[in-house]
């Protein structure tokens, strides 16, 4: 099996496509931390709050001005449909106070941002704005960091899920499997192998996304407000890990029942990068209202792991697991949700695949 | 020593049986011309033998040991690794990696078999199979005739002692037909591989094989050496004489060995080893009168065409 590995890494790293993909991941990794580093940055928050500022100065001209001669130029209609406009922009912004002043209370500065918006939009100084911008460039941990913006997108999923699927069906679509010459036994070493290829893949990837999420947002200047602790950083990658590789492994299995990269590519845009699982979810979290236990389905879907894994990152020994599990932490219910995923495509990789012929 | 021996192999793929009763027997040294014509089971037979189709009933013996003690619990890994270097396999078609270049091919299945010195076997397979000026240019770009010299450099790789080869011919021109089928011969008279070849052009077989096997219908019809199919196509004999039956008699004194049909209008034909002009002095010195007396070559397409269509017993 050590020897497949072998051959199959020689064909990675002499071939385009590792180095094709790991160059989109790196460039959509700096592209992420560039917009955050542009959204984040005083003079597009000042810019913001202008034109919020002069939507709601229009909008209340243009309701007041269209209400007074709706009768005579255009109708009750069309003076009706301006004020309607107003007050939607001036709604707009209300939302924006009404959640910025929960946000308030916590101390938020861009929560207190949006209140003075909303408030007196001409109070606001540079100042205002940098410290706004500050604290939108503080993570509070760096497993924070990385859950936010690369792991809840479900972009290392698809990434992984993607060259696992296209890898696979090489074997397939151009026969090199059949230069292995295999009886069962080695078939079982050959699926074997290529299931722990999935395994160095994710953990590759993962590693390429973290190292450049990680130095490309030092260089744009965000901060932590605190380090992890060591035990919360192996939660992290290693459930990530291990979520990564059930989602692999799946893709993998679909190329091999299927014999067709069509298939597993699909497979990987479909249900790896947590489309499917996210319209499953909100299926079962309707249903609930008939029967309360579909809700309690929908936390251990895999793509619901993926969400708990972006949103709880820092703190998911700490953070309660879903019902029945609340005694634990989340952690243990991605580990039992990717433990089980993983298990399965293995276990049928390594018994009823095997009696395929190659 | 018998290199392959199958026995009752059959594959079915639901109701379709592909194969049924196999019966193979490819001793050491041979270059086996496996003969029959499409559809007929020839690529299942031989992935069969290679492993990447598992039977439906039956087995295939391989270097004398069965399946079962191949695969079983007492089989070690690098006993089973051993086993597939033992084995080199173009089947089909070349199976190679389109985008990596010719060495890189060599060295992923290098890899994969463990072998020691790999990239120095890469460059010698290389030579060997005259594409030593390619190796670094991505298989894409090869000529048809490339990827089966590849293909077959592919399977030399793990220096096998058993070679299947599925019409290597395919897409060949005259010349490179030529290059292929001499180093054939070379690498089983030089490193005594033994050589199972299956293909359509049956000149091209008759100039190397030593044994062939007919299958049809997924049956073996037929097991035969070399010498066999010569005499059955090259040594008959036309004769006719004023007196047909007293000749016959006479020729059936003289080669009790040879066989004898007689055909209407007094025509016999003689068939098996014998030299023609002792038989035309022994016409003579009987006393017979010589009508006709003429050689009859049979081609050994038609001979292997009414093999694979009708049969042993319609030949």
């Amino acid at each position: 099996m050590f020897n497949l590995l072998k051959s199959d890494l020689y064909r990675l790293v002499h071939g385009k496509m590792l180095w094709v993909v790991t160059a989109i991941v790196v460039a959509a990794c700096v592209l992420v931390v560039a917009m955050m580093h542009a959204v984040s940055s005083p003079e597009f928050l000042s810019m913001t709050a202008s034109a919020v500022d002069m939507t709601v100065t229009t909008c209340d001209d243009e309701g007041a001005r269209g209400a007074a001669s709706g009768d005579e130029a255009e109708g009750p209609a069309a003076a009706a449909a301006s004020v309607a406009a107003a007050a939607e922009a001036v709604d707009d912004v209300a939302e924006n106070a009404a959640e910025a002043e929960e946000g308030a209370a916590s101390g938020s500065a861009s929560a207190e941002l949006w209140a003075s918006v909303a408030e007196d939009p001409q109070a606001l100084s540079e100042a205002d704005f940098e410290g706004v911008s500050r604290e939108m460039r503080t993570f509070a941990t760096p497993a924070d960091m990385l859950g936010d913006s690369v792991v809840s997108g479900g972009m290392l999923t698809l990434i992984v899920a993607l060259v696992a699927a296209l890898f696979c069906a090489q074997d397939f679509t151009t026969r090199f499997a059949r230069n292995l010459v295999m009886d069962r036994r080695g078939r079982v070493r050959y699926y074997g192998e290529k299931i722990v290829l999935v395994g160095v893949l994710a953990a590759f990837f993962l590693a390429v996304v973290s190292l450049t999420s990680v130095a490309s947002f030092a260089v744009a200047g965000f901060t932590y407000e605190a380090a992890n602790s060591l035990t919360d950083l192996l939660a992290f990658f290693g459930l990530t890990w291990l979520v990564i590789f059930a989602y692999g492994c799946s893709a993998a299995v679909i190329v091999w029942i299927s014999r067709s990269a069509g298939a597993g590519v699909a497979w990987a845009i479909v249900v790896c990068s947590g489309f499917l699982g996210a319209a499953v979810g909100q299926v079962l979290l309707s249903l609930a209202v008939i029967a309360p236990w579909f809700g309690a389905l929908e936390p251990w879907l895999l793509s619901s792991c993926v969400q708990d894994l972006g949103a709880f990152a820092g703190a998911l020994l700490g953070t309660p697991a879903a019902a029945p599990l609340t005694m634990a932490p989340v952690a243990v219910q991605v580990l039992i949700v990717g433990v089980v995923w993983a298990a399965a495509c293995i276990a049928l990789a390594l018994t009823a695949l095997r009696q395929r012929d190659m | 020593m018998n290199v392959i021996e199958t026995r009752g192999l059959a594959k079915a793929y639901g109701e379709r049986r592909v194969v049924s009763d196999f019966a193979m027997t490819v001793a050491a040294g041979d270059i086996y011309g496996f003969v029959g014509k499409n559809g007929a089971g020839k690529s299942t037979v031989m992935k069969m033998i290679c492993g990447a189709v598992t039977p439906t009933a039956g087995e295939v013996v391989l270097f004398g040991a069965a399946p079962e003690r191949r695969e079983g619990r007492g089989a070690t890994a690098s006993a089973a690794a051993d086993q597939v270097r033992r084995i080199g396999v173009l089947i089909e078609e070349p199976a190679l990696l389109p985008n990596l270049s010719a060495y890189d091919n060599l060295m992923a299945k290098a890899l994969a078999l463990g072998i020691a010195d790999g990239p120095a076997r890469c460059e010698e397979v290389l030579r060997l199979v005259g594409l030593q000026g390619a190796g670094k240019r991505k298989t894409k770009a090869f000529s048809l005739g490339m990827k089966q010299r590849l293909g077959l450099a592919l399977a030399l790789l793990g220096s096998p002692d058993l070679l299947l080869l599925d019409e290597p011919f395919n897409g060949l021109d005259p010349e490179a037909t030529r290059a292929m089928r001499n180093l054939i011969v070379h690498l089983a008279e030089t490193f005594g591989i033994t050589v199972v070849i299956s293909s359509h052009v049956l000149d091209q077989l008759d100039r190397m094989a030593t044994r062939y096997g007919v299958i049809a219908e997924g049956r073996m019809v037929r097991e035969m050496t070399a010498g066999e199919v010569a005499a059955e196509c090259g040594g008959s004999l036309r004769v006719r004489t004023a007196d047909s039956p007293r000749a016959l008699a006479v020729l059936e004194e003289a080669y009790p060995a040879a066989a004898f049909r007689a055909e209407p209008g007094g025509t016999i034909v003689m068939a098996g080893d014998f030299d023609t002009e002792a038989v035309a002095r022994t016409l003579s010195g009987a006393g017979q009168v010589v009508l006709e007396f003429s050689q009859d070559h049979r081609d050994i397409e038609d001979y292997f065409v009414a093999l694979m269509e009708g049969g042993a017993t319609h030949v």
